[in-house]
């Protein structure tokens, strides 16, 4: 049993739970491993816990960059397939992008700014 | 100018920038040429990657980036993926956004890649501009299956007379050259190349030679002599030196082996020569340590043997259905001190279809090409040899085999017998009419009439230490006064009785002037 098939469950667990709720959650915890026999494997799990939670956090967060940095209400709607169910939206400034937008979830990317397409016209210029 | 004015005009009025689409994952980690990526979570095993360096950068920065760097993955692991990067490691930086590119790592191929030097990724090297634009080839494809291929029954001629007699090489054969370093391993690789030159047009193989972990210094010799003799116009060299990334290295055979397959599939002839495979394997270790992959026997990964045998088995003969074409494969391993036992050296002996083996020992003595013909070995055989050289070549080896039971006895000249004291001198005969200077192959007639006037006793009756130069002085005859016999085996491949006749009596009229 390795320490990262405890720490998802945990996470999982966790997951909407108040914090008052978190020793009771660990105590039964401890026991589960002592019934395994898996006590050494504690301070494993709670590593293992903490980047799961974040990579969670992380998974919940979607970035918008525009030039100006105001988020387009019209974009989440059009693209809203591809948001996780909740989600924290993060809007960035991004005045490189010349134009457009770029819509980053956790392992996708919607990228319709101006700097990819002006590039790609470039070197199709450039390789003609 | 104005028609790239107009292309010009014609891309920006047709420009629609529409947004796209791709599966994006972020590096946590990088170092050693290895970078650790989250995400990708659908991408496939040797998967081409692109490292977002644009990220933050202006429009302007973002253009004057050139070389787009892209990664090969590797290990597919349970949260990350991890990826050899293909370019200079300094680039990628951790947080960089990292894109799938959906298919595997393939190279641009094209007829316009005859004569230049490229990288392991198909990209000039030389400074002769741009290659034209090709096909693009996976690195990685499956060899050709039984049904697909034809048997080998047509002579690579090296123009080495050791070897198109004794060890006759076959187009779509797989023969090793395997020796101590400084033998001679790659001047025999090299003279084969050269002896393309006298092969028509129609039928001369392309010659590919991939040069893995080689110093830049002496590849570039290389390319100089190639170029120097005229070689180079039917030849490419891959290039992935010792400066480059260990995964370059890795993909140098693979990427000769693609250019090669390119031409054998359009029913042509092609040669790939491998030098050398004990520094391929060396980086692939280096590759596989780096990405955690357990070590084996001498820290090699546990398929060292596969990554091998898959380069090597894509070596074929292709039946006429297929086109007819051929890739020759002539792999080179470095062995240390000698010992032809150790783990790579017995692995690719085990794949290939033959071995040449070079020794330190006969080097030393003055003997080139240093080739041991008693433990080197062509499983193709005399298949591979065409009528006349059959006819002059089974004598020649059997007078060497002879030869080398009775060498030992050597020492002991004056107590033996005088039919044992004849074969001992008829062998050294032989053994110094077989040696050749660097980058003077032969072509097939020259060696055809120079091994039959060594079997038939022409050179009895001369000194040991000036062989080599009559031998010279009766090809110069040959050629500036019975042409026409040499034209003959040439063209027909073959020693009929009346050209037998025709080369005996040239060859008798020659010894009689000079005697």
């Amino acid at each position: 049993m390795r320490p990262t098939y405890y720490a998802q469950a945990l996470a999982g667990v966790l997951a909407g739970k108040e914090e008052r709720d978190l020793k009771g959650i660990l105590v039964r915890l401890k026991e589960v491993l002592r019934l395994r026999g898996h006590q050494k494997l504690l301070p494993a799990i709670m590593r293992a816990c903490t980047l799961e939670l974040i990579k969670r956090e992380r998974a919940s967060i979607v970035t918008m960059r525009t030039v100006s940095g105001a988020s387009q209400k019209e974009i989440l709607e059009q693209y809203g397939e591809m948001l996780p169910k909740e989600y924290t939206l993060r809007a960035v400034a991004d005045p490189t992008l010349a134009s457009g937008f770029v819509l980053e979830t956790q392992h996708r990317r919607i990228d319709a700014s101006g700097k990819r397409a002006l590039r790609e016209l470039y070197q199709k210029i450039l390789v003609q | 100018m104005q028609t790239i004015v107009e292309k010009i005009k014609k891309e920006l009025e047709a420009f629609q920038p529409q947004p796209i689409e791709e599966e994006v994952g972020t590096v946590i980690s990088v170092g050693d040429g290895v970078a650790t990526i989250e995400g990708l979570g659908k991408a496939g095993m040797m998967e081409m990657i692109q490292f977002d360096e644009s990220s933050g950068k202006s429009l302007e920065s973002a253009l004057a980036q050139k070389e787009t760097l892209f990664g090969m993955l590797l290990n597919l692991e349970e949260e990350t993926v991890k990826a050899v990067i293909l370019g200079e490691g300094s680039r990628v930086t951790e947080g960089m956004k990292v894109k799938r590119l959906g298919r595997v790592l393939s190279i641009p191929v094209s007829d316009g890649m005859l004569g230049r030097v490229v990288s392991a990724l198909g990209e000039p090297l030389d400074g002769k501009g741009d290659i034209a634009e090709g096909v693009e080839r996976p690195l990685e494809r499956i060899a050709y299956g039984v049904i697909d291929r034809a048997p080998v029954n047509t002579p690579l001629q090296t123009g080495i007379k050791a070897i198109d007699a004794t060890i006759p090489i076959g187009r779509g054969q797989r023969e090793l050259i395997i020796g101590d370093r400084g033998t001679g391993k790659t001047t025999i690789t090299i003279d084969t190349i050269l002896n393309q030159k006298s092969i028509p047009e129609a039928t001369r193989p392309i010659c590919i030679y991939v040069a893995i972990g080689q110093k830049e210094s002496k590849t570039a010799r290389l390319v100089h002599e190639l170029a120097t003799r005229g070689a180079l116009s039917y030849s490419i060299i891959v290039t992935a030196s010792a400066a480059e990334s260990a995964a370059l290295q890795f993909l140098a055979p693979f990427a000769g082996a693609t250019i090669g397959e390119y031409f054998m599939e359009k029913g042509k002839d092609a040669l790939v020569i491998y030098d050398d495979l004990s520094k391929h394997a060396v980086a692939y270790r280096q590759l596989s340590l780096l990405l955690r992959r357990p070590p084996g026997r001498e820290a090699y990964p546990g398929d060292i043997f596969y990554l091998h045998s898959r380069l090597l088995e894509r070596a074929a003969k292709l039946s006429p259905e297929r086109g007819g074409g051929s890739l020759t494969a002539l792999p080179i391993i470095e062995t240390q001190e000698g010992d032809v036992s150790a783990y790579i050296p017995t692995n690719v002996i085990s794949i290939t279809d033959g071995q040449i083996f070079l020794d330190t020992d006969l080097f030393n003595k003055g003997m080139k090409p240093a080739l041991n013909i008693g433990i080197s070995v062509s499983r193709v055989g005399s298949a591979a040899q065409t009528k006349a050289m059959k006819k002059v070549a089974g004598r020649i080896k059997l007078e060497l085999a002879q030869f080398r039971e009775l060498e030992a006895f050597m020492q002991f000249s004056s107590d033996l017998d005088a039919q044992t004291r004849e074969r001992i001198e008829k062998g050294e005969r032989l053994s110094a009419l077989l040696t050749q200077n660097k980058y003077e192959p032969l072509p097939l007639a020259q060696q055809v009439a120079s091994i039959y006037a060594g079997v038939n006793g022409f050179f009895d009756k001369t000194p040991l230490l000036k062989i080599s130069e009559t031998e010279k002085r009766l090809l110069t005859y040959l050629e500036n006064n019975h042409a026409k016999v040499l034209q003959k085996i040439a063209e027909t491949g073959d020693l009929a009785a009346d050209t037998e006749t025709e080369l005996k009596q040239a060859i008798e009229s020659f010894f009689k002037a000079m005697a």
